[in-house]
């Protein structure tokens, strides 16, 4: 199976880039299933082609979202997953109150964004 | 021998080679607007359809059997080959200009375009020749028609523009196989002479008696 291809696939990997592997956790799985759920939404803003599924049935009204850390599928392009995690990880640590987040927060998100939008990164 | 499923997804990949972050469901719909104007544009398409007239009845729904949707009527004539003056409105309903006295079979040539992207199995409802014939026009209106995208990674205005000009060049040359019936060096096909010159195809637009290939 690819990569990033569950939820659960991207809330470990979200963890990763956020150094939060060892429990108990800086980010509970509620607030990194929301982070994917925000980042699905802003996803579908950038990129509704993302969302268009195979063309006899469209899922442009209603994008995924999830409250159940388990292994059910999301629904993205494997070319486009990365830029999914980046954004869940940005989300992550934009709730974070240090200053010093802020700015990886803004980077995270900025990536996320570019990796939809632009060949650059 | 065209291989739909083969030819199609060679066209796709050769789009996303082309398009880097484009993502194949974008390419799936713009290839579809793409095969629609295609259709639409060079009357490739074409169906034969029979009519079996009754007499006092004037409209008559012409079925497609297989596939795609209705665009125009290119020709209606009798067992006699002659041609019949009718019109169709943009679903396929043909109206007779004139009221049959006897019961008789007409036979509709039809152009059709594209109705749904794929069918249940995924396959696309195009005929199987067009990919394998055509498939650097289509390729060439596949990449316009995603380069004048906006704010996408593959957006390129001046590609767009240069495949635009392929596309509708290719166009032209589709329109052109057509009218010589795909033959090389032959005359324009045309219609009965009345069926595209006569005041009753002006007005009805399709009628006539001659049905010779003629200039």
């Amino acid at each position: 199976m690819a990569a990033l291809a569950t939820v659960t696939d991207y809330v470990n990997e979200a963890r990763t880039l956020l150094q939060d592997k060892i429990a108990p956790y800086r980010y509970a799985d509620d607030e990194l299933m929301s982070a994917l759920n925000v980042t699905l939404l802003d996803a579908r803003r950038l990129r509704p082609d993302l969302f268009l599924g195979d063309g006899t049935t469209t899922s442009l009204s209603e994008v995924q979202s999830f409250i159940t850390l388990d292994t059910t599928a999301v629904n993205i392009e494997q070319g486009f997953r990365l830029a999914v995690l980046l954004g869940v990880v940005g989300h992550a640590i934009a709730r974070d109150q240090e200053d010093v987040q802020d700015a990886r927060a803004d980077a995270f998100l900025k990536k996320f964004r570019d990796k939809l939008l632009t060949l650059e990164t | 021998m065209p291989q739909l499923v083969q030819d199609y997804q060679r066209l796709i990949n050769q789009a996303v080679v082309e398009l880097p972050g484009a993502t194949d469901a974008g390419i799936r719909q713009a290839l579809f607007e793409v095969f629609h104007t295609f259709f639409t544009e060079t009357n490739s398409w074409q169906e034969t359809i029979t009519v079996a007239v009754l007499a006092g009845v004037t409209e008559y729904n012409l079925v497609i059997a297989e596939g795609g949707e209705f665009v125009r009527l290119l020709s209606l004539v009798d067992t006699n080959d002659i041609g019949q003056p009718a019109v169709t409105d943009m679903v396929g309903v043909l109206t007779l200009r004139d009221t049959p006295n006897t019961a008789a079979t007409f036979t509709a040539t039809i152009a059709k375009t594209i109705g749904v992207p794929v069918d249940r199995e995924g396959k696309p409802e195009i005929p199987e020749w067009v990919v394998a014939r055509w498939e650097p026009v289509l390729s060439a209106g596949l990449l316009s028609r995603m380069m004048i995208q906006n704010k996408k990674p593959y957006s390129d205005k001046i590609g767009a523009t240069f495949w635009g000009r392929r596309f509708l060049n290719g166009l032209g040359s589709v329109k052109s196989a057509v009218l010589h019936g795909n033959l090389q060096g032959a005359n324009t096909w045309s219609y009965p002479r009345g069926f595209a010159m006569s005041r009753t195809s002006q007005r009805m637009g399709s009628g006539g008696t001659d049905t010779s290939f003629g200039v």
